[in-house]
């Protein structure tokens, strides 16, 4: 992937950072997609541009679907975020309430937007039954 | 609403009250203009209206972060159930780790913490400044990542 802008504080090895984060998250994405599928939500993909200091801009997908009770938008944020290694969020909206999901080393993680910080790790269980809470405060 | 939405209008009102101060003070530009003694009668000059364009963007700055920090130290305490005191360039950092925040959305709010630290401890250090809206729009997206409600 060609880079249509430099970072700004590169760090050293960002050209293969950056592509292993959008690798990534194209994986999660193709995951959360598969998942909403087998629900019957309706899913839409809009590309997302993300630009970072330390490494550079990029393009990753992200994922629109469908419920009755709202829409959602599965939205990456950064690869580098304090406390984790990389973190995409999940809103509904209009309400905007959301979780975050953060990557640690050994997978994705569902974080509690509420000030407990409950945590489990993503799943397909994790996640439609995620979706489904989030569905009430839409 | 949410304690963070409740927040982050604070930070926002503050913001539209530096707006309707420069209107304020076009105004008065405006009369002296007019009137060059339009002061005197209230004992001031009109060295006194050029300083308070001049400082009037930096006076409203201070007012945002001190919102900003107020909200963090009311998280700090009531949400995150900490009972310290820490310094704001470690308390930035501390909530950033705990709501994952993004990397340079910390670092733009850390600009923000230093170039108010030179304006409040005037000379302290030369910090890039950073004009109010953009101020307020590092610190209510940092803001933004704090739990909905505490």
């Amino acid at each position: 992937m060609g880079p249509t802008t430099l970072p700004k504080k590169p760090i050293d090895n960002w050209e293969q950072v950056r592509d292993e984060w959008v690798t990534t998250v194209e994986q999660l994405v193709r995951a959360v997609e598969s998942w909403a599928q087998g629900q019957g939500w309706a899913v839409r993909r809009e590309p997302k541009k993300i630009e970072e200091n330390r490494i550079g801009a990029y393009e990753v997908p992200q994922l629109l679907f469908q419920l009755p009770a709202g829409r959602f938008l599965l939205d990456p944020v950064a690869r580098f975020v304090t406390g984790a290694e990389g973190l995409v969020d999940l809103y509904v909206l209009p309400s905007y309430d959301a979780v975050m999901i953060a990557r640690a080393r050994d997978g994705w993680v569902l974080h509690s937007q509420n000030a407990d910080g409950a945590r489990q790790d993503l799943t397909e269980q994790t996640f439609v039954d995620t979706v489904l809470q989030l569905a009430k405060a839409a | 609403m949410s304690k963070r939405q409740d927040r982050l209008q604070r930070i926002r009102a503050v913001e539209r009250e530096y707006l309707a101060a420069t209107v304020a003070v076009d105004l008065l530009e405006e009369q002296l203009r007019a009137n060059p003694a339009y002061l005197v009668p209230f004992e001031l000059r009109n060295r006194d209206a050029g300083q308070l364009r001049a400082n009037l963007e930096a006076t409203f700055l201070i007012r945002v972060f001190a919102e900003f920090e107020s909200g963090l130290r009311d998280a700090w305490d009531k949400a995150f159930g900490r009972t310290t005191h820490p310094p704001l360039r470690d308390l930035l950092p501390a909530i950033a780790a705990l709501r994952l925040v993004p990397q340079d959305w910390l670092d733009e709010a850390d600009e923000v913490r230093a170039y108010r630290n030179t304006l409040v401890h005037e000379g302290e250090s030369n910090a890039t400044i950073i004009p109010l809206d953009e101020t307020r729009r590092r610190l209510c997206r940092y803001f933004s990542h704090l739990p909905r409600d505490w």
